[in-house]
């Protein structure tokens, strides 16, 4: 249960979330379990699977993000790799392009190797660093429907945000067998020149 | 110095033209007192984006996302920095085919002072071998404008990065 006694956050919930409330999104996911996640039950989806690049999810998103600026963004962050790139937080507190959405999916855990603990399961709080690094919206989304309210609020006026939703570390069992990575490449390249720049 | 008092380096004049030719429009940086002259040139120009990164590894992936969208982008920053990309570069660039041309100013020659700046900077070319990524540190402009065509030519066809070491004699 979270701090406001509702249910707690899942892959399927924050995905379903972010499918339903967000229309027509560009996905960036983290490598590992977010990929996994997001392979396995929105396998069709314009997304820059990632299975490298760790600490740098966030910084592909802002990339994506300047050129693409009449697209939505929605970057799938992990607690470790964002941790690993706190410097590219300032990077986006900077610029803030108002269609980054930047979701972190914070199970506390290094997802990959074990669930070895990172630095938020010590207190670490993801979204006071953004609010210190200027992101114009900052939240926390202890359960599925602080973050859909998150979304909404997101949706009604775009801005720069972080959303860091907590949610249990679990094993997420073998990632599907996607696409190679230059598969990935040229298919979200393709997508993303299907609308052209007005 | 303000902009009404500055002059275009020779650098500066020999790059950016070839960059403007090759569709790039997008730059990220972490500031290189040797390639600065390009860095203030790129700012002001009409059309392009230079994007302040806090790291190297982080500007790298900046301009791969910004790829797989559909925008070109250079990478400039110091050699001492290039030691912070092994990671973006071979699990991300590498595998997604992901062209980059990396300029970077060379510490570590002849005349290098700091002792720090010197296994960094002589590391440069041999990690780049150890890639496959092109390299070449030219020596005067008359071989950087020889070579640079085909140095961006290179990167955009096959999908690679590619290393330009910008020596000190070629400063801004």
């Amino acid at each position: 249960m979270s701090e406001r006694g509702e249910e707690t956050n899942t892959y399927g919930s924050l995905l379903a979330a972010v499918v339903d409330e967000i229309a027509d999104p560009l996905l960036v996911p983290n490598l590992g379990t977010n990929t996994a996640a997001l392979m396995a039950r929105y396998p069709t989806l314009p997304a820059l699977h990632l299975w490298g690049g760790m600490g740098l999810t966030h910084s592909l998103g802002l990339g994506v993000a300047l050129a693409r600026p009449e697209r939505t963004v929605v970057v799938l962050d992990g607690d470790g790799s964002l941790l690993m790139g706190l410097g590219g937080v300032a990077t986006i507190g900077v610029l803030r392009p108002p269609n980054l959405l930047h979701v972190v999916l914070d199970n506390a855990a290094w997802g990959n190797t074990g669930g070895q603990p990172t630095h938020t399961a010590s207190g670490v709080r993801l979204e006071d660093v953004a609010a210190a690094c200027a992101y114009p919206v900052a939240v926390r989304a202890g359960g599925p429907a602080e973050f859909v309210e998150a979304l909404r609020r997101y949706v009604a006026e775009p801005r720069c945000t972080m959303v860091v939703a907590p949610l249990p570390y679990g094993d997420p069992g073998p990632a599907p067998r996607g696409p190679e990575p230059v598969l990935i490449k040229r298919d979200f390249l393709a997508e993303c020149l299907r609308n052209p720049r007005a | 110095m303000s902009s009404d008092q500055r002059t275009v380096s020779r650098l500066s004049s020999t790059l950016v033209p070839e960059l403007a030719r090759f569709q790039v429009e997008l730059g990220a940086y972490v500031p290189d007192h040797l390639i600065s002259g390009v860095t203030d040139e790129l700012r002001d120009r009409p059309g392009f984006q230079l994007v302040a990164a806090a790291r190297e590894d982080e500007g790298l992936a900046i301009l791969a996302g910004a790829y797989t969208a559909g925008t070109r982008g250079v990478m400039l920053m110091q050699s001492s920095g290039f030691g912070l990309c092994l990671n973006a570069i071979a699990s991300l660039l590498l595998p997604y085919q992901i062209p980059v041309p990396m300029i970077v100013g060379l510490r570590g020659g002849i005349g290098e002072f700091n002792v720090a700046q010197l296994a960094g900077g002589q590391s440069v070319a041999p990690v780049c071998a150890s890639l496959g990524i092109p390299y070449a540190a030219p020596a005067s402009f008359e071989i950087l404008s020889a070579i640079l065509p085909g140095m961006l030519k290179t990167c955009f066809s096959t999908g690679r990065p590619v290393c330009v070491g910008i020596q000190r004699s070629l400063a801004a």
